[in-house]
């Protein structure tokens, strides 16, 4: 599953970061790494972009770019 | 002899840099609670009784790898100081906000790597008090190796430990281990490491840059292109992943031993609940809608009103009095009397009438900035924008449009996408900017009395609109791009800390004020000038042929098809060019009624009907911007082209929609 797929309040692991390297290199700099634990806040108004926190902090992304990243639930 | 001191302060955006250095150096840097309100490096002067240090604020960032341009000039900047040379102590001082202390330290341990002393100032650990956490500032310094400063940069507290250490470090060359953080990771990573270490050191014979930190830097994907032959199989990505990786590990174990959570505490945090609110996946657009038209409703509404009645007595009545009553006791000349009370203060006067609403619209804007709201909005904003190519990060360029325009356009900066970049800057002008304000109180105080609000509030709504269609216009002449991502953080609410407010209030409305009584006085003067002499120089008395009225009935035809063809408004549109508060200004002088708005209404009312009042306003609203924002416009788009363009199109959409706006109403009004 994604990180788009997951429901507010549910925790995950990302597994696998399948996005262009600017991107991705972005978000690994902002905590968003193989392994790390993110949480879905919410989302916003018209359902976009999602609302995460990732190592103790809210991090705005697009679906576009979540749905690019796969998570674990744990 | 001693040492010149200086200190970089470096952090992520938002960390507090930008408060620190003002309250160090006494600066007047923009702040604000989100993420890039820092676009350039400045620099200032940290006075001691021991001393004084240079400081510079570089922009905020998440890691020595720039995406965004502003930050390629931080991170050139901190590479100049690691060459530095022997008679100058070149520190950094890393502000990290300890309630976000994970992602900070990303950067601290990539500092800690250029070779330069750094030094931790532990930013907001108060804020984290309250959250019931506590960071072991000790066990951190243990564990990086590092000295780490408690401070609380807006209430001035931990700046005398944080002198002494930097003094202390100036002074002797502190050991520092600067491959603490480094020497954990993975050792694949250091074998690597020290493979690219070898190939840098033969190939790079200047080695004024730590042999070891380019090799980190190109492990971390910096690839130099010389290197690309010698280091055959080197694959960027895998390792600049791994590295990420890594570090983040490693500080995940540091951040476990030095953070600890009060076990008793059972708070719920005020974000959450206000988040709850203000975010809500129903209720957060009405609360957005209602938040905004609360700040315009008390700005233009009855309150803003009520104050600017105060000031107008002092411009109508106060003044002119005491300035006729001084001129007539030194027996001055009839035309001096009348260069002071129907230019200077007609002019300045004119102008200064409208600053209570704009102080109270300031006030609101800086709230909304520090209280963290703004970034909600650009979160709650994404979707809409990004149908028009735009995303949720152009958002807070565009608010800000609604102050002035200058800001605005450089505050497009943090936005990492060149065209939405550019597409932001573009129509940025749109916003209504403040110094347009006091042309639409003049005019729907004559002609639209009863519903100012609403004409007012109508006017900026138009604005958004002529922007929007101006980006689907952009949109479809451009072709299809991939949208460039949104990524940001979202900072906790933070209660605004008054003193800042007040200070940053008083900037902007000290700007105004600055304006109104220097340029706004001597364009008064000249206009009066102009409007007071005929071509052989002759005083002519009002009503007469003079040098403005023979100037300004040749391009007076320009704007007849849209229902103003006086020349007085024609001069004062002109003068628009230069600022827009010279607008009204000039309007007040050239019907010389010294900062009387009745008689200036009645008088207006005279030459205009209030279809052509409209039109004026909406021409008003749309054209040309300043002078002030072309030249920034050029300097952040750096092509005369897009400025060009910009300043062609605005003239053209304007006349456009004021020529459509009269001629429906003319046939609206006929049948």
């Amino acid at each position: 599953m994604s990180l788009n797929d997951l429901k507010p309040g549910q925790k995950a692991v990302i597994s696998e970061m399948l996005l262009g390297q600017n991107v991705k290199k972005k978000l690994m700099e902002m905590g968003l790494t193989c392994g790390a634990e993110v949480s879905l806040k919410q989302r916003a108004p018209l359902g976009d972009p999602l609302w995460v926190e990732v190592r103790g902090y809210g991090l705005i992304l697009r679906r576009e770019e979540a749905q690019k990243i796969s998570v674990v639930l744990s | 002899m001693s040492k010149k001191i200086r200190i970089a302060l470096a952090g992520n955006p938002n960390s507090g840099r930008s408060s620190l250095f003002n309250e160090l150096t006494g600066g007047k840097q923009e702040v604000g609670n989100w993420a890039g309100v820092s676009v350039e490096i400045s620099k200032g002067f940290w006075e001691k009784a021991g001393g004084q240090c240079e400081i510079l604020d570089l922009p905020g960032i998440y890691s020595l790898f720039p995406h965004l341009p502003e930050q390629i000039d931080a991170i050139e900047c901190l590479k100049s100081l690691a060459v530095g040379d022997e008679n100058e102590a070149n520190i950094i001082v890393n502000v990290v906000d300890a309630t976000n202390l994970e992602r900070s330290l990303y950067l601290t341990t990539q500092l800690l790597e250029i070779g330069l002393p750094v030094i931790v100032a532990l930013n907001m650990s108060d804020e984290l008090q309250k959250k019931d956490y506590r960071v072991d500032e000790d066990a951190l310094s243990a564990l990086l190796g590092l000295p780490c400063i408690k401070i609380a940069a807006n209430k001035r507290r931990g700046f005398e430990a944080l002198w002494q250490k930097v003094c202390e470090m100036a002074q002797a060359s502190p050991l520092i281990d600067h491959n603490r953080i480094f020497a954990q990771f993975d050792p694949d990573i250091l074998q690597e490491a020290e493979r690219i270490e070898q190939v840098v050191s033969e190939r790079d014979s200047s080695g004024r840059l730590r042999p070891r930190w380019v090799a980190q830097q190109v492990l971390e994907g910096h690839w130099h292109e010389r290197l690309e032959q010698v280091l055959p199989g080197h694959d960027t990505e895998l390792w600049e992943e791994r590295v990420s990786r890594e570090r983040y590990r490693v500080i995940n174990g540091i951040v476990s031993q030095v953070l600890t959570r009060d076990p008793l505490a059972r708070r719920r945090d005020v974000t959450q609940k206000l988040d709850a609110l203000l975010c809500h996946r129903v209720l957060a657009l009405p609360f957005f809608f209602l938040i905004m038209a609360a700040v315009f409703a008390v700005s233009f509404g009855p309150p803003g009103r009520f104050l600017m009645a105060k000031v107008q007595a002092i411009f109508t009545v106060w003044l002119p009095g005491l300035a006729s009553a001084a001129l007539s006791a030194l027996s001055a000349p009839d035309w001096l009397d009348s260069l002071v009370i129907d230019g200077v203060l007609a002019g300045a006067g004119g102008l200064l009438v409208f600053l209570p609403q704009l102080a109270v619209l300031f006030f609101f804007l800086v709230l909304l900035e520090d209280s963290g709201y703004i970034a909600r909005a650009a979160f709650i904003t994404d979707r809409f924008l990004s149908r028009f190519g735009l995303g949720g990060r152009s958002f807070i360029p565009l608010l800000l449009g609604f102050g002035c325009s200058v800001p605005a356009i450089m505050a497009a900066r943090s936005l990492d996408n060149r065209r939405e970049r550019l597409l932001t800057m573009f129509v940025t002008p749109f916003m209504s900017c403040s110094a347009r304000l006091p042309v639409y109180g003049l005019l729907t105080m004559a002609f639209f009395a009863s519903r100012q609000g609403l004409v007012v509030l109508g006017l900026y709504v138009a604005g958004i609109l002529a922007a929007l269609l101006t980006l689907m216009i952009a949109n479809k002449l451009a072709k299809k791009q991939p949208r460039a991502p949104f990524i940001m953080e979202m900072p906790p609410y933070r209660l605004p800390v008054w003193h800042c407010v007040w200070k940053r209030l008083w900037i902007r409305v000290w700007d105004f004020i600055y304006k109104a009584g220097t340029f706004i006085v001597l364009a008064s003067i000249i206009v009066w000038l102009l409007s007071h002499f005929d071509w052989s120089l002759r005083f002519v008395a009002a009503g007469g042929e003079n040098i403005l009225s023979v100037l300004g009935r040749h391009i007076a035809p320009l704007f007849a098809p849209l229902g103003f063809g006086e020349w007085q408004t024609s001069v004062a549109l002109f003068t628009g060019l230069f600022s827009k508060e010279a607008v009204v200004a000039t309007i007040s002088v050239l019907y010389a009624e010294a900062g009387n708005m009745e008689m200036l209404a009645e008088v207006l009312q005279s030459v205009l009907t209030p279809l052509s009042a409209l039109s004026f306003l909406v021409f008003v609203l749309l054209y040309t911007p300043c002078v002030a924002t072309v030249a920034t416009l050029y300097r952040e788009s750096k092509s005369l082209l897009f400025t060009l363009s910009s300043v062609i199109y605005q003239f053209i959409f304007a006349w456009v929609a004021a020529f459509a706006v009269y001629r429906i109403g003319l046939l609206l009004s006929a049948t």
